[in-house]
């Protein structure tokens, strides 16, 4: 099952972590774009269960 | 000539929680994918004043956490900078659904390392675990010199 967490980084953008089944499948901008697992970020969970991104 | 030939033994016990260093928090919420020591990095123990010999860290499952990898970084300062402080070892942490009827998973990380005098351990996480109060709580067993 896909579910969606909205993320917040440290310079204060928004984004979301896509997770199917307890699993992170990928780490979005708020615009869609994808983060590269090789790309240093930080960000926190604020919505473990948010609506999905209408780019979704 | 060598300087020590004899066993020693660590003398009191060193237990630490990344919950007494970080007033209490569950953590794993926040991600951190730096490897090289930069960013915020989450303190999990300190070594005693004459070093201490860590036996290994316990990750306890709180909540329903998502899955995620758990990195272990040593460092020499509090300050943590990328030349101070060094990507040690990671775990493979996998989702947990919480139970009230059977307990949950627990995972552990051997170490057995002797820890420099005041040197730290860090953890951060490669995703989020979940919202506020999901995550882990991790307890390092030590003892210290």
């Amino acid at each position: 099952m896909i579910t969606w967490f909205a993320i917040v980084f440290t310079d204060d953008s928004t984004g979301y972590q896509k997770m199917q089944d307890g699993t992170c499948i990928g780490v979005y901008r708020a615009d869609g774009a994808l983060v590269s697992p090789e790309e240093a970020v930080e960000y926190t969970c604020v919505d473990d269960n948010a609506t999905p991104p209408d780019w979704a | 000539m060598p300087a020590n030939t004899s066993p020693i033994y660590s003398i009191v016990g060193a237990t630490d929680s990344v919950a007494s260093n970080n007033s209490g928090l569950v953590v794993g919420p926040t991600a951190n994918t730096n490897m090289d020591g930069t960013g915020t990095l989450i303190k999990a123990f300190t070594a005693g004043t004459n070093g201490s010999y860590v036996q290994k860290m316990r990750f306890r499952p709180v909540a329903s956490p998502a899955a995620t990898v758990c990195r272990v970084f040593i460092s020499s300062s509090t300050t943590t900078s990328a030349t101070a402080t060094w990507l040690y070892d990671e775990i493979t942490l996998p989702a947990v659904t919480v139970s009230q009827t059977a307990a949950t998973s627990v995972f552990e990380l051997p170490l057995n390392i002797a820890l420099d005098p005041s040197y730290l351990l860090f953890v951060t996480f490669g995703t989020s675990t979940g919202g506020s109060g999901t995550g882990y709580s991790i307890v390092t067993i030590a003892g210290d010199y």
